[in-house]
C-alpha cells in the first residue's frame, strides 16, 4: 500500500512538472527582442535534443536494472566500449549545437554596427542607471569626472558644445519598437551587469571600458532592468525600467523631454 | 578665639572668590557680553535654472510627491541673488563651550535629506531618521571622522557622534543618487546656515577678531575678516561667483 502511494506521488509530480513546462508556466518571461526569439528557438532545440538523450539514457538504465533483477548468481554481461562510435556521437552533438548556436551568438555579438541605430549611453553606478540620449544634434557631449555632482551624475562638461542638448534620465530607458538600439555601457565605480530578461540581453559592465551592445525590441511594453552582478550594499534596489514605445510616440516623447 | 593661619582658604568668601575667578576664565561669555555677526551670501553671474529631480526613477518616491515637481538643492539662488544652504562659521574661536545635550536631527523624508545643510558640535549627537516607507542608505563620506555606509530601513534611527571638527561631512543615499546632505562639525556654537534669502545671523559671539568662513557645496569656500564688539552687530556680505 505504502509503495503504491509512493508511486502515485512520483507520477503525479512528474506529470505536474511536464504539464507546467508544456504550458510554459515554468518558463522564461516572453522574449521581446529580435535576437531573443532566435535564442529561445536555440534553447528549445538544445532542450529537446538533450532532453531526448537524457530520457533515452534513463530508459536504458532502467531496462538494464529490470533485466538484471533477481539474477544474483550470474555475472552481469557488459557491452564492450566502442570509442569510435562515442567520438562520432560527441562530434555530431557538438556540431549540431555549435552550428545552431553560432548563428544566434554571431547575430548578436559579431554584427556590424547599424548606421541608423538609436544611440543611448548607459552609465551604471552604485546603485542606479544613468541613461543619456544625445539630443537633437545626435552627438554626445564631453564628460569628465571633475564635473560630477549630484545634479550632474555623469559629469557632463557644461561648456561642451554638443552636450547642451543631451538628455540624462535615471533608471528609465525608453526605446522605439522595431528600430535597432545601440547601447554603450559604462560604469562609474564597480562591476555591474545590465540585464533585461525579456530582451534576453545580459552584458557585464566593466569600469574603464565602453562596451557596446545592440538590440531591436519587437513589442511595446514595460520590462524590468536588473543589475546581474553583485555590486554592493544596495544591489537589490538597482533596478530600472525599459519602456518600449511605438516609434512615433517615442519621437514625440524625446522632443518634449529635450525642450 | 584665635584664627588659624589657613582659615582664609576654607572660609566661604574665599571659595566664592576663587569660583568667580575660575568661571570668568573658563565660562563661555554670556549673551549680553557678546556681539552678533549677521549678513548675506550673494551670487554673482547668471542665475542657473533649477534642475528637476526625476523622482520616477523610484516609483515609490514618485508617489510621495504626486504632481509636485521637486528640484535639486545643490544651488538655490533667490530672486534677490541670495544663496541658500551656505554653511557660515567663525574661524579662530578660542575657549571651551559646553556641548548641547539635545541631538541635531536630519530626516530622510520624501526621498530627500532635510535639512540639506546643517551644523552639529563635536561630541553632540546627530540623529538621522528615515521617515519614508522605502529603504534608504546613509553613506557618510567623512574625512577627519570615521566614515560609515549603512542601510537605513523605513522608520530606522541612526545616531552618530563626531569626534573631530570637520567642515563639511557629506552624506548620500546610494539608493537614490539625487539625495545628498552636508553637516558642518564644529567645536564651538558660532555657525549658521543661510536661509532662502541667503541671510544668516550668528549670535552671542565673544568680542574679538575672527575670520568668517562660508562654504557652499558647488561654489567652494571663502572667508572675510570680522571684528566683533560687545553688544554690537557686525554686517558682512560675501559674494560667490557662478558659472566658472
Amino acid at each position: 500500500m505504502r509503495r503504491a502511494v509512493a508511486w502515485l506521488v512520483f507520477w503525479l509530480v512528474a506529470a505536474g512538472v511536464v504539464a507546467a513546462f508544456y504550458k510554459r508556466v515554468l518558463w522564461f518571461p516572453p522574449a521581446v527582442s529580435e535576437h531573443g526569439l532566435s535564442m529561445d528557438s536555440q534553447f528549445s532545440v538544445s532542450f529537446l535534443v538533450i532532453g531526448t538523450l537524457f530520457v533515452a539514457a534513463q530508459a536504458l538504465f532502467g531496462y538494464a536494472v529490470l533485466r538484471g533483477r533477481g539474477k544474483s548468481g550470474q555475472p552481469p554481461s557488459f557491452w564492450p566500449s566502442n570509442p569510435r562510435f562515442e567520438k562520432r556521437l560527441i562530434l555530431a552533438i557538438v556540431g549540431v549545437f555549435s552550428m545552431g548556436s553560432e548563428k544566434a551568438w554571431a547575430n548578436m555579438y559579431f554584427r556590424k554596427p547599424s548606421p541608423d541605430a538609436l544611440e543611448i549611453e548607459l552609465t551604471a553606478e552604485q546603485f542606479a542607471w544613468n541613461v543619456r540620449y544625445p539630443g537633437a544634434d545626435g552627438q554626445f557631449g564631453d564628460t569628465a569626472p571633475k564635473f560630477i555632482t549630484r545634479a550632474n551624475p555623469i559629469g557632463l562638461n557644461p561648456s561642451s558644445r554638443s552636450g547642451g542638448d543631451d538628455l540624462v534620465l535615471l533608471n528609465e530607458v525608453r526605446v522605439p519598437a522595431q528600430r535597432r538600439v545601440r547601447l554603450t555601457l559604462r560604469s562609474k565605480d564597480v562591476l555591474h551587469s545590465f540585464w533585461v530578461p525579456n530582451l534576453r540581453l545580459k552584458q557585464d559592465i566593466v569600469p574603464g571600458l565602453a562596451i557596446q551592445v545592440e538590440f531591436l525590441a519587437t513589442k511595446t511594453g514595460q520590462f524590468e532592468i536588473a543589475c546581474a552582478e553583485l555590486c554592493g550594499l544596495g544591489h537589490f534596489r538597482m533596478k530600472g525600467t525599459l519602456i518600449v514605445m511605438e516609434a512615433q510616440e517615442f519621437d514625440q516623447w524625446l522632443e518634449e523631454e529635450s525642450e | 578665639m584665635s584664627l588659624r593661619p589657613w582659615f582664609p582658604l576654607v572660609s566661604w568668601s574665599s571659595w566664592a572668590w576663587l569660583a568667580l575667578l575660575a568661571s570668568s576664565l573658563l565660562r563661555p561669555l554670556q549673551a549680553e557680553e557678546g556681539g552678533e555677526v549677521t549678513g548675506q551670501v550673494l551670487f554673482e553671474g547668471e542665475i542657473p535654472r533649477p534642475k528637476r529631480i526625476r523622482m520616477n526613477a523610484d516609483k515609490e518616491c514618485d508617489k510621495m510627491h504626486g504632481e509636485t515637481k521637486v528640484y535639486f538643492d545643490n544651488l538655490v539662488v533667490s530672486e534677490g541673488r541670495g544663496i541658500r544652504w551656505v554653511f557660515v562659521y567663525l574661524h579662530g574661536v578660542k575657549g571651551e563651550y559646553p556641548t548641547p545635550a539635545d541631538p541635531v536631527q536630519m530626516l530622510q523624508k520624501g526621498c530627500g535629506f532635510s535639512p540639506h545643510v546643517s551644523g552639529v558640535r563635536v561630541g553632540q549627537k546627530l540623529e538621522i531618521l528615515n521617515e519614508d516607507p522605502v529603504p534608504h542608505n546613509i553613506n557618510c563620506t567623512a574625512k577627519f571622522n570615521k566614515p560609515f555606509n549603512e542601510t537605513q530601513s523605513s522608520g530606522n534611527r541612526k545616531e552618530q557622534v563626531f569626534t573631530n571638527a570637520e567642515v563639511m561631512v557629506g552624506f548620500r543615499c546610494d539608493l537614490h543618487p539625487w539625495m545628498g546632505a552636508y553637516c558642518g562639525v564644529t567645536k564651538h556654537p558660532f555657525f549658521a546656515v543661510t536661509d532662502e534669502k541667503g541671510q544668516f545671523t550668528i549670535r552671542n559671539v565673544p568680542p574679538g577678531s575672527y575670520t568668517l568662513k562660508a562654504w557652499h557645496e558647488e561654489l567652494g569656500s571663502q572667508g572675510a575678516p570680522v571684528t566683533v564688539t560687545a553688544g554690537a552687530s557686525q554686517a558682512v556680505t560675501l559674494t560667490f561667483k557662478g558659472g566658472q
